[in-house]
This record gives C-alpha cells, sequence and structure tokens, in this order.
C-alpha cells in the first residue's frame, strides 16, 4: 500500500508540476512579452514622432542623413532604428535580419511582429508613401528567462516528485502502522490471546478505530469469563449431581445383588424392595431438577394471571400442618415455577425443625416463615450460594445437591423479583418474596 | 455373634449394611445420629461401632472421640475421600477407615478382621443339627461328629461365617486354595460334593453361575 501511494503521489507531482510550472512560464513569457512589446511601441512611438518631425522639415537629402544619426540618436545595443526610403534601406543601414520583411512592406500603419527564431520584436511604421520607419527591439533576455525558468521549473518538479514520494510514505507509514498493528492485535485475538500491544491512541481516525478496538476486545474478554464461569457452574452441577447419584445406585445395586444370591426372609426381601423403589424414586427426582435448571436458565417464562393465595394453598397442601393464609393479590408470572418457589422453601422451613410454617400472603409479596433453628448472618450470607448447605449434612430435596435456594433465587430473578432471608439463631426464619420491586 | 452399631442417616445405605451384617449373623442396632446412637448404647453392650463421619448435629468424628478412649472399637464410614480425613479418623485411634461407595464383602471383611483382633469373632455356629467350633476346628452333626478333611473344614467355615451370602467359586478358591493355586474351580465344585456328602444336602446351596451359598441362621 504504501510503496503504491508513493508511486501515485510521485507520479501525480511528476505530472502536476511540470504541468503547473509550464503554464506559469508560459503565461509569465507572454505577460513579458506584452509589457517589452508595450515598452517598445511607446519608444517606437517617440521615435516615430521624432523622425516624422524631421522630415516634414528637410527634403529627401536630409532626410538621408537623418537616417543614419537616428540609431546613434535613439537607438541602443537592444533597440535597432530602420529608415527605409521605398521599402531599401537607408544610409547604407543593412536591413533587419529577418525574414518578415516582406510582410512589413506591406504594412500600411503601424503593426508589430514577434521574430522567434531571431528573438526579435519588430514594429514596422509607414510614415509616408516612400518612408517605412522600422523598430527592432531584442527579446533576447525575455527568451533567455524562458529557457531559464523551464529549467527551474524541471528542477522544482523532480523535487517535488521527490518529495512527494517521501512524504506519501511517511504519512501513509503514520496512517498505516496503526492499522497493521490492530491487524495483529485481532489476529492475536482470534486465537485467544489478548496481549497485542496496542498503537498509542492519537486524536485522529485512527485513534478512534484504536479505542473501538480496546472496547471490543474488552467486551470481548468479558463475554468470554461469563460464558467461562457458567461453564464451570454446570460443571459443578454435573460433578455433585454425579456425587449424589453414586449413593442411591449403589444401594440399588447391592440391594438386588442380595435379592439374586442371598437367602432371605419374605420380610428382608420386601424391605429390601422398598429401599430400592425409594432410590429410583430420589434418582428420579434429580432428574426432574436438572431439567428444571436447564429450564431456569433459558431466561422466559410464559406469564398468566393467577390468584397469589390460591396458589400459597396449592403449594402448601401437600405438607402437612403448612398454613397459608393472608389477604389475596393478582400475580402476573408463572404460577407452575412459583409453587416450586414455594415448596422450596417450605421443605427448608420444615427442615429448620420448628412447628408452625406458615405461608402468608399480603400485597405483592409472600413471606414463609418458620420457628426453627433460624440461621447466622454468616449463613444468611451464602445461602444462596449453589451447592451451599448450611446444614454439613446431605440434604435430601432437589436431589440433595443443595440447589433448592438456587432454583429459588432463579425463579425470582425470572419474576423480576426480590427474595431475601430474615432470620435469628435459635429463633425461626422468614423468607420474603417480593413481586413488587418497587417498595 | 458380635453386637454391631450403625450410626449412619441415609436409610438406603444404612438397610444395606444392616442386611449384610445381619445374614451373617451379627447382632446389628441402628442409630440414624448422635443421640439415637447414645440411647442404644446406654441399652446394649456394643462390640464394634461403624460410624458414618457425614451425620445431621454432631458428625461422626465427634461420636469416634467419645467412643474410642472408652475401648469400642470404632470404623469409620465416609464418602470424604481427603487424607486429611483419614488421617483424623486413624490417628484418633480408630480401627479402620472404608470409603464410600464400597463393597459389601470388603466391609465384612474388615470387620472380621477388627473382631479377631479384639477376639470377638464368631466361635461357634449352631443351627438346627449342625454345630461348627471355628477354633477347635470341629463340626458335629445331629451330636455326632464329623471328620472332614483340612480343606474341606477350611471350605465350610469360609461358607458358615459368610452365611446366607453367595461367595463366587474363584473367590473360594483364591481364599481357601490360596492365590498360587494352578489349578481350576472344578476342584472346589468336587470339595462341595464331598462337603454335602458329609453333613447333608440342605446347609450349602447352589447358586447358578456364581458360586455357593451357606443357609442359615444362628440359634
Amino acid at each position: 500500500m504504501k510503496r503504491k501511494m508513493a508511486l501515485f503521489l510521485a507520479l501525480v507531482s511528476l505530472i502536476v508540476f511540470p504541468l503547473g510550472t509550464f503554464m506559469v512560464t508560459k503565461a509569465f513569457f507572454s505577460m513579458t512579452m506584452e509589457r517589452e512589446r508595450n515598452r517598445a511601441l511607446s519608444e517606437e512611438a517617440a521615435i516615430a514622432r521624432a523622425v516624422a518631425m524631421e522630415i516634414s522639415m528637410k527634403d529627401i537629402g536630409g532626410v538621408f542623413s537623418t537616417a543614419s544619426t537616428l540609431q546613434a540618436k535613439y537607438g541602443s545595443d537592444t533597440l535597432k532604428i530602420y529608415l527605409l526610403y521605398n521599402n531599401r534601406p537607408m544610409a547604407g543601414a543593412v536591413l533587419p535580419d529577418t525574414e518578415n520583411i516582406d510582410q512589413l512592406i506591406q504594412i500600411d500603419g503601424r503593426a508589430t511582429l514577434l521574430d522567434g527564431e531571431n528573438q526579435l520584436l519588430l514594429i514596422a511604421h509607414r510614415l509616408s508613401d516612400e518612408i517605412l520607419l522600422v523598430v527592432t527591439s531584442s527579446v533576447q533576455p525575455v527568451y533567455a528567462l524562458k529557457k531559464d525558468l523551464f529549467c527551474l521549473s524541471a528542477i522544482v518538479s523532480a523535487i517535488g516528485a521527490f518529495v512527494s514520494a517521501i512524504v506519501a510514505v511517511v504519512l501513509s507509514g503514520a496512517v498505516l502502522r496503526p492499522l497493521s498493528d490492530l491487524t495483529r492485535a485481532a489476529e492475536k485475538m482470534a486465537l485467544g490471546q489478548y496481549d497485542a500491544a496496542l498503537p498509542a491512541i492519537r486524536k485522529d481516525e485512527t485513534g478512534i478505530l484504536t479505542k473501538a478496538f480496546i472496547h471490543m476486545k474488552n467486551a470481548v474478554l468479558k463475554r468470554e469469563e461469563k460464558i467461562l464461569a457458567q461453564s464451570e457452574g454446570r460443571q459443578e452441577l454435573i460433578n455433585a449431581l454425579s456425587h449424589e447419584m453414586r449413593s442411591p445406585l449403589t444401594a440399588i445395586v447391592s440391594g438386588v445383588r442380595l435379592l439374586k444370591t442371598a437367602s432371605l426372609t419374605q420380610e428382608e426381601q420386601g424391605e429390601i424392595l422398598t429401599m430400592i423403589e425409594m432410590e429410583g424414586m430420589r434418582l428420579s427426582k434429580m432428574d426432574e431438577t436438572l431439567l428444571l435448571l436447564t429450564r431456569l436458565s433459558e431466561g422466559e417464562i410464559e406469564k398468566e394471571a393467577f390468584s397469589a393465595l390460591e396458589c400459597a394453598r396449592e403449594a402448601a397442601g401437600i405438607f402437612e400442618n403448612v398454613r397459608a393464609e393472608g389477604s389475596d393479590f393478582t400475580v402476573l408470572g408463572s404460577r407452575e415455577l412459583t409453587i416450586i418457589l414455594l415448596r422450596n422453601l417450605i421443605v427448608n422451613a420444615l427442615r429448620a425443625g420448628g412447628k408452625n410454617v406458615c405461608v402468608f400472603v399480603s400485597k405483592d409479596r409472600f413471606c414463609v416463615s418458620d420457628d426453627g433453628c433460624g440461621m447466622t448472618e454468616e449463613e444468611i450470607s451464602h445461602a444462596f450460594e449453589p451447592f451451599y448447605k448450611a446444614d454439613k449434612a446431605r440434604t435430601r430435596v432437589n436431589g440433595g445437591a443443595g440447589l433448592g435456594l438456587s432454583i429459588v433465587k432463579r425463579i425470582a430473578e425470572l419474576h423480576k423479583a426480590e427474595i431475601r432471608i430474615e432470620s435469628e439463631k435459635g429463633k425461626g426464619t422468614r423468607v420474603i418474596y417480593n413481586l413488587d420491586t418497587s417498595v | 455373634m458380635a453386637k454391631i452399631l450403625i450410626v449412619e442417616d441415609d436409610l438406603s445405605i444404612r438397610l444395606m449394611i444392616k442386611m449384610h451384617l445381619s445374614l451373617v449373623g451379627h447382632a446389628v442396632f441402628e442409630a440414624g445420629d448422635a443421640n439415637e446412637a447414645r440411647e442404644i448404647l446406654k441399652k446394649e453392650s456394643i462390640d464394634l461401632a461403624l460410624l458414618d463421619i457425614m451425620l445431621p448435629g454432631e458428625d461422626g468424628f465427634s461420636i469416634g472421640e467419645n467412643l474410642i478412649p472408652k475401648g469400642m472399637s470404632v470404623l469409620f464410614l465416609t464418602a470424604r475421600t481427603a487424607l486429611s480425613d483419614r488421617l483424623r479418623g486413624l490417628t484418633m485411634g480408630a480401627e479402620d477407615y472404608i470409603l464410600k461407595p464400597f463393597e459389601p464383602a470388603e466391609l465384612l471383611a474388615r470387620i472380621e478382621n477388627i473382631l479377631k483382633r479384639n477376639a470377638k469373632e464368631e466361635k461357634v455356629f449352631k443351627s438346627g443339627d449342625i454345630e461348627i467350633d471355628f477354633q477347635a476346628r470341629t463340626v458335629y452333626l445331629k451330636g455326632e461328629n464329623v471328620n472332614l478333611t483340612a480343606l474341606e473344614f477350611d471350605l465350610l467355615s469360609m461358607l458358615a461365617k459368610r452365611r446366607n451370602i453367595a461367595i463366587h467359586r474363584d473367590e473360594l478358591l483364591n481364599t481357601v486354595w490360596g492365590y498360587n493355586y494352578v489349578g481350576e474351580t472344578r476342584t472346589v465344585d468336587v470339595h462341595i460334593q464331598r462337603l454335602r456328602a458329609k453333613i447333608g444336602e440342605g446347609y450349602i446351596e447352589t447358586v447358578y453361575k456364581y458360586g455357593y451359598r451357606f443357609s442359615g441362621r444362628q440359634k
């Protein structure tokens, strides 16, 4: 790219400069020539007046003598004066050294002619039928100047082209280096390396591009982190559930082996079969949890309007001694997920050990309370962490992975609601699910 | 046999352990947490305590710390594989430490070892017409002495000690004849035939494609 630009600019300047200087020179030449012409003309006019006067006063002999003194009187090295009588030079003067004489002889009044070959400006002035005044002015300096100017312009063009090429290379380098730096950085980023050096931010378009690039890099890094975290979270979940599954599976296999190879009483067989069924159900529940978690991670819920109090009653209904009461309100959300949320909270409440578990419904909120063992501040702060179990022993709900509150939290997020724990160790706990977050 | 206490909150695992232990003749007492365990310990004279470490409330280590100084044999069960946990259990003075999930046969073998170490292992098996004295190496059928070769006795002894649970032919071969024995399991079948000829058909059952099982409950 740089080379092309340099070549291009050099070429352009090689065309533009000569052309420009050529036109300038030409114009200058014309102007100067014009000036010379006017000067010569006015000089000629003066000479013509003088000669005319002399002619009017003298006879032909006198005019001839005048002719020989004319040069000395009015002429100079560059200004030559000729007087022609009947188209022949007077007083032995040599005719102007020009081929245009014939043209000049024809003239009636006054005319000027430029003899480029001899570098002469000729003015012919017919003073009378017989007498023709011819004044020649050497314009050699003008031509010399023209030649000099052309030389100068050639040099200027060459220099101009050279400088343009250099400037082109430097400028394009300046512009393109950030671009090639960014390109390299982008290629590295594609390979997962984020440490490429970025060009310093300048106050121009490349600076804007660099800033945008940095912005993009940070966004990509952040998203990658988020995805990694999510993936780690999923891996942890898989590990935990696998761990939890091992126990039931071991018991089932062990039980089946005994049934096959041990001599058991009827009662013993019955015990084993009951156990196998129970563990099978537990595994099934774990599977449900996995599916639920997959659903919850999707982010959209189907909303419907339903009664909060009825929902609370249904949630509590499968448990013994769990009350659901309060003043009703309409919820806009997923009824099924709300029941799951409430049941998770109820199970936690029951496990806390107290006697009274209640789901209380009031304006825009559900409150699940118990008078069980309560939680310390430390436990509350960790409560919603996945797999956190305040009680170190295994928990049985949701396959025992300690995910109940993670599910609750996720359902709350999907409803754009708030979930909060208030608890006092030894006294009891209240978990508040608040659907109106503007309060 | 021995009186064994299981302290384990997972009902299914507890059931499986209890079943295996009682099939081979131990008296099993169950507890789901430290409190229930204490109730049982007050009433019964326990020979061996199987303690799960992760329990609700007080954990297995805590229970062990109380029992071991009093001379109780303790075997820890747990899913926690960390070296620090295993060391803690063993340096506390526990007899052994077994990781879940485990093969029941392994648990039974370890328990047998512990009981032997403490001289609490089963000395005599009596059921129906048969009486086996493991120490004296005698067998009485309906009061009459039965003459068995050393190999036959070892075979019968192994089956009777792990009674009611099937034992694989290979295991019988490796344990009774030794791991370096260059022979086929056919010899196991032959010896079983001979045993049956001497003590009767009713005690040793064939478990199809697997091995053999001694049936009988200690009276």
